[in-house]
């Protein structure tokens, strides 16, 4: 289904031609039209750079390991010139280079084209010793030929030519081209590959060179004695086109996010309204409060795409081949909705009291781990991106890893107390506008009392000695929100000195403080033994809330003052 | 033949992967069972050389639920020449110096209602009435001649005869192309080739098209 989809993707994209594929190349071989040198022309102006590798041309494309397999009138200079490079040996370079001439020839047969004859003409002549060689030329390089100021590999009749001898030495290649079998993706009745030309790149952890999504390399993986990509057998065509719509996907900028060791592509038939991946990588205010309306008030243009299909899937690497984490089919109208319901989730004010913004996955992912580099599970971003798609609740264990966190690191963050939110709230299908944004003085449950209380305590203790190093809540953080009463009572009682030392040298903030521990306590009966891990959530939440709100009206009374001053 | 109503059989268990052949190195499952999968839970409780399965539908009964472990594996295959050398000339097979970190990509909580036919073989003398009862007294005792699996090995299938309440869930889906099952080689190697078919779930339901079991007989 996945490769059926993107191949049907493929078919929107301005590819390249069959069996040609986005190449660097370096140097233009200038000729004229006899086929006479005239000199070497870089690609690029910065010529010199080691690592620069040239210009990207849309060049002829083959898969090749150790053997010598020509690619035709682009490739490197030991098959272009037959000159080796410094760690190789002469007699492979000589066996490239007439390997690449041969290749030459027989297209200047096929197409008849003027200007491969020229190149042919070259190279039947080359010396060697009478080219003028760049400084900085190097056989490792990739070059290609350019005739009277123009490429033979962009000749339609040249791309023909490529795409029969390409294809044609694949069947070869494919041990039972006999038989042709009927193609996993199209169902038509082909020769199938045995290995892939076009490999998947730019997946995390994965190789450079990129990676097969079909591929038996060890006995294991084999079935019914077939071996290699013909465990699911699939043509040429259909092969080279999932594989590009793939890579144009993961190179897209709106069409993948990479959290870690996962990149996730999403795409749909048609046109996209809206960039899931820019939405749930780095979400603007502006374009969540514009999704969030769409999706409640359900605008006539949005309507109309609704029902159309949305797919997303995921690819990690392992190895020298990729595998699918993940693989979502939907439609947009559901993703809108989703989406809408796992930002208005995220709503939470700022730690100053502000109108809080939405984060993106990898802030979310980031928050229950220490090291977001070496610790985080791809499950967990998998997870915050399935409820952000599919809907539906987030898992417990990812409230679990929050609550942990919460109590490893003695205190809260912005991120982590939205994940619990999140965690907390997408348990319920139904969701209020605005449940939990801000501190909720009328809320009475026990553990969220408990985390206003410790808030409350910590203000007094920050208000009596200031720049106290430790504060009861870097101490007290993680058993106040397991266990309120086994410290409870003590931190009360610690409070008392505090408290008196306020009202003997700052009588206003004695007060308000007072009055706040009052509201605190007279709804909290006694304090429980333990707290469940939904109410360690909680807590985490009230203690986030009422530092959020004590902020926001020491901000609001330091402006009230300063406006009195002017 | 499919006189009558078909043979019925609920299965169910907490895992199942119906493995995809492209992506079989690093598992993927079909969404739903496959009708090779089906053939094999249904073999694994009755079989006889005088009849073969056509699974003619598959009930959906559970909603689709996916799930990804990953598990240390091996690259090699169990060989019995290899193992007798070990038994001749000592050695053995350590799993730790031949491991793969494989991904699956499995179905959580799932549970099916196969309907499929006994069609006999040319061979056969008896009635076919005969082999109906046979499979449906096993499937009350629960005996079966190995315990039937979802999709691998690993995750085994509880069955029993359904009750009659079982619904279909309400999902309309193009699965797009999934294997029927092999063609395999007459030469007995073991070899064989996929067969697959375009699949489609109506109201829960796929529906395997009868003619896919025409090339056989």
């Amino acid at each position: 289904m996945l490769l059926e989809k993107l191949r049907e993707y493929s078919g929107r994209l301005d590819l390249d031609p069959p069996m040609y594929l986005k190449t660097p190349i370096k140097w233009l071989i200038d000729l004229d039209g006899r086929g006479r040198f005239i000199n070497f022309v870089p690609t690029t102006q910065e010529a010199g750079s080691k690592k620069d590798r040239g210009k990207e041309f849309s060049a002829p494309h083959i898969g090749r390991a150790s053997g010598v397999r020509a690619k035709l009138l682009a490739d490197n200079g030991e098959y272009v010139l037959g000159l080796a490079r410094d760690k190789s040996k002469q007699i492979r370079a000589d066996e490239c280079h007439r390997a690449f001439v041969e290749q030459v020839r027989t297209c200047a047969d096929t197409t008849g084209e003027q200007s491969v004859r020229a190149v042919l003409g070259f190279l039947e002549h080359l010396d060697v010793a009478e080219l003028s060689f760049p400084k900085d030329w190097d056989p490792a390089h990739t070059m290609t030929f350019r005739v009277q100021g123009l490429l033979p590999i962009n000749l339609r009749s040249v791309q023909e030519y490529w795409c029969a001898v390409a294809a044609g030495d694949e069947e070869a290649n494919s041990k039972s081209a006999d038989m042709p079998m009927s193609c996993l993706i199209c169902g038509q009745l082909r020769p199938p590959v045995k290995r892939h030309q076009f490999k998947i790149k730019r997946i995390p952890g994965g190789q450079t060179s990129g990676m097969a999504m079909i591929s038996a390399n060890v006995p294991a993986f084999e079935s019914y004695g077939l071996e290699a990509s013909l465990i699911a057998p699939t043509c040429q065509q259909c092969g080279e086109q999932f594989t590009k719509a793939a890579n144009t996907l993961i190179e897209g900028e709106d069409t993948h996010v990479t959290v870690g060791p996962l990149v996730y592509i999403f795409w749909t038939k048609g046109e996209q309204p809206f960039s899931v991946a820019t939405l749930l990588g780095r979400p603007e205010p502006s374009d969540v409060r514009a999704l969030i309306e769409s999706a409640f008030r359900g605008t006539t243009a949005a309507t109309k795409l609704d029902g159309r299909p949305f797919y997303a899937t995921a690819f990690s690497a392992s190895g020298g081949r990729v595998v699918v984490r993940d693989w979502l089919d939907t439609t947009i109208g559901e993703v809108r909705r989703n989406l809408a319901r796992y930002f208005v989730l995220q709503r939470l004010i700022e730690w100053d009291g502000a109108e809080g913004r939405p984060y993106g996955l990898f802030a979310l992912g980031a928050s229950t781990v220490h090291d977001v580099n070496r610790e985080l599970s791809p499950q967990v971003p998998k997870a915050l991106l399935h409820m952000a798609l599919k809907g539906g609740p987030l898992p417990m264990w990812l409230l679990f890893q929050a609550v942990k966190r919460n109590r490893a690191e003695q205190g809260i963050t912005r991120p982590r107390a939205v994940l619990i939110k999140m965690a907390l709230f997408s348990q319920r299908p139904n969701i209020g506008e605005d449940s939990m944004i801000n501190l909720n003085m009328s809320d009475q449950d026990q553990a969220y009392l408990c985390g206003r209380l410790l808030a409350v305590l910590e203000a007094i203790q920050r208000e009596a000695i200031p720049g106290a190093k430790a504060t009861i809540t870097d101490r007290f953080f993680g058993t106040a929100s397991s266990a309120p009463a086994s410290v409870f009572g003590r931190l009360i009682r610690g409070a008392q000195p505090h408290l008196a030392r306020l009202r003997k040298d700052r009588r206003g903030a004695y007060e308000a403080l007072e009055k706040r521990l009052e509201e605190v306590q007279q709804n909290l009966a006694t304090f429980p033994k333990t707290l469940t891990l939904q109410e360690q959530g909680l807590f985490g939440l009230g203690y986030y809330h009422q530092r959020a709100a004590d902020r926001a009206a020491a901000i609001a009374h330091k402006q009230a003052r300063n406006q009195q001053a002017d | 033949m499919a006189n009558g109503l078909p043979l019925e059989v609920k299965v169910w268990g907490d895992f199942a992967c119906f493995t995809r052949p492209e992506m079989k190195a690093e598992r993927v499952s079909y969404p739903v069972m496959t009708p090779s999968a089906a053939r094999g839970v249904l073999e694994a409780i009755f079989w006889k050389p005088e009849f073969a399965w056509h699974v003619r539908e598959i009930w959906v009964l559970n909603p689709i639920r996916h799930y990804s472990i990953v598990r240390n594996e091996v690259n090699s295959k169990a060989v019995v020449s290899t193992a007798h050398g070990w038994a001749e000339n000592g050695g053995g097979y350590f799993a730790e110096e031949d491991r793969a970190q494989r991904h699956t990509l499995a179905l959580r909580d799932v549970a099916y209602l196969i309907k499929a036919d006994i069609v006999l073989s040319a061979h056969a003398t008896e009635d076919v009435a005969k082999y109906r009862d046979q499979f449906r007294r096993r499937v009350n005792r629960g005996q079966c001649y190995h315990r039937p699996y979802l999709g691998c090995r690993e995750f085994a299938a509880e069955f029993g005869q359904p009750d009659g309440s079982e619904q279909a869930i309400v999902l309309d889906d193009d699965l797009g192309r999934i294997l029927f099952d092999l063609n395999y080689a007459s030469d007995r190697s073991g070899r064989g080739v996929p067969v697959f078919f375009s699949a489609h779930l109506q109201a829960g339901v796929l529906k395997v098209p009868p003619q896919l079991y025409l090339r056989e007989a």
